[in-house]
């Protein structure tokens, strides 16, 4: 009788749990995540271009700003009934409207550059973290619904930064 | 109490011996300076991008120069008061994963493409590499792309940058790779004082 009692224990067991290890791939598996908003903020790389981008808006942005002084100087006198400047002003507000656009396209060039360049850096010290210590899977929280909850034991944000921060660092 | 005193000297030999430069021999310390274990040669791949530097102290590449075990401390003291004043990095640079590519093809659409490649890798590059060594960024001194007619997948960059203490009181560098051109944002290689200073002797004839 105890036998069979044993029998049974140990095919209810296998019957819940064998299942559970195929469908779920995650099952004794090492799983983290982290959160990629704040990976990518304090990550020192993007502080880097970031910096850089501020630059080239700082260099760019005066050349502007005196088009628009000037324009704002014509169309004052315009309006004070100088007639004459009109084409003046049609001219350098062509100008302006062009060097903007030209100003626009770059920044946005650059600035989508530089994303692409920190986001390949993080993937590739995310995954070294994770084979150094020896994860399955490392989860990226986006705050889009893709994961929607994580138990924060398993958050590795706070160890995961401070290793690429090194990585990019070369240590 | 015997015992005791046997096991302390033991002890106290070991860390004495450990704490020492042991010499080596120039084909087994050309050997070390490769390990990447040893910290003096660093690899990044990000992207399409492998980028490998290493750090070339004088006598390792002392001990290539001659390719011999059998180095005559005379002759070795000459070569090196010429390399003095600089140090020295190789950086290899290849395309992760495609063996059959190297850089200088790398995206490279047509003719007039390879021609500005093989410009840029030559000359403007030089710009794009930095050495910091505590407050001062050091440009490149030495820049020479090696144009190897081989099959290898990686190309090879000889570097120096000028040094103030030839070795002599070794500080952490960083090495800077930040090109444009590849797309993968600034590079950093920081190669050690403790590393250094590891650095076993070259053992010479005397």
């Amino acid at each position: 009788m105890k036998k069979e009692i044993l029998f049974i224990a140990i095919g209810l067991v296998l019957f819940f749990l064998v299942p559970s290890m195929i469908i779920n791939p995650t099952f004794n598996a090492k799983v983290g995540f982290v959160n990629n908003h704040l990976l990518f903020e304090g990550f020192n790389g993007k502080k880097a271009l970031e910096a850089r981008l501020t630059e080239f808006g700082e260099t760019h942005q005066p050349v502007l700003d005196s088009l628009e002084l000037q324009l704002t100087y014509l169309y004052s006198e315009i309006q004070a009934g100088k007639e004459d400047l009109i084409p003046a002003y049609s001219a350098k507000e062509l100008a302006y409207k062009q060097l903007s656009q030209e100003f626009e396209q770059k920044y946005n060039a650059q600035s989508q550059e530089y994303m692409t360049s920190i986001w390949k850096q993080i993937n590739e010290y995310v995954e070294a973290y994770g084979e150094e210590f020896q994860y399955d899977y490392i989860f990226g929280a986006m705050g889009n619904g893709n994961l929607m909850y994580g138990n924060r034991e398993k958050d590795l944000t706070e160890e995961v930064l401070k290793f690429i921060n090194e990585k990019y660092e070369g240590i | 109490m015997k015992n005791m005193r046997v096991f302390e000297f033991v002890l106290l030999a070991l860390l004495v011996f450990t704490g020492c430069k042991s010499d080596m021999l120039p084909a087994d310390l050309v050997q070390w300076v490769r390990n990447s274990e040893n910290g003096l040669r660093k690899t990044k791949e990000v992207g399409d991008l492998k980028v490998e530097v290493l750090y070339k102290p004088y006598a390792y590449q002392l001990a290539n120069n001659f390719r011999s075990n059998d180095i005559n401390a005379d002759q070795y003291f000459e070569k090196l008061k010429k390399l003095e004043g600089l140090q020295y990095f190789d950086m290899k640079l290849s395309v992760k994963g495609d063996k059959a590519t190297d850089i200088t093809r790398y995206r490279v659409a047509n003719e007039t493409e390879l021609q500005e490649r093989l410009y840029y890798l030559s000359f403007p590059m030089k710009d794009d590499i930095t050495l910091v060594e505590g407050t001062d960024t050091l440009s490149c001194a030495l820049f020479h792309f090696e144009r190897s007619y081989d099959l290898a997948d990686h190309r090879t960059f000889v570097l120096a940058f000028e040094s103030n203490n030839n070795e002599k009181v070794p500080e952490d560098k960083t090495f800077i790779f930040d090109s444009p051109y590849f797309g993968t944002g600034p590079l950093k290689f920081r190669f050690q004082k403790k590393d250094i200073e590891r650095i076993p002797q070259i053992k010479l004839l005397p």
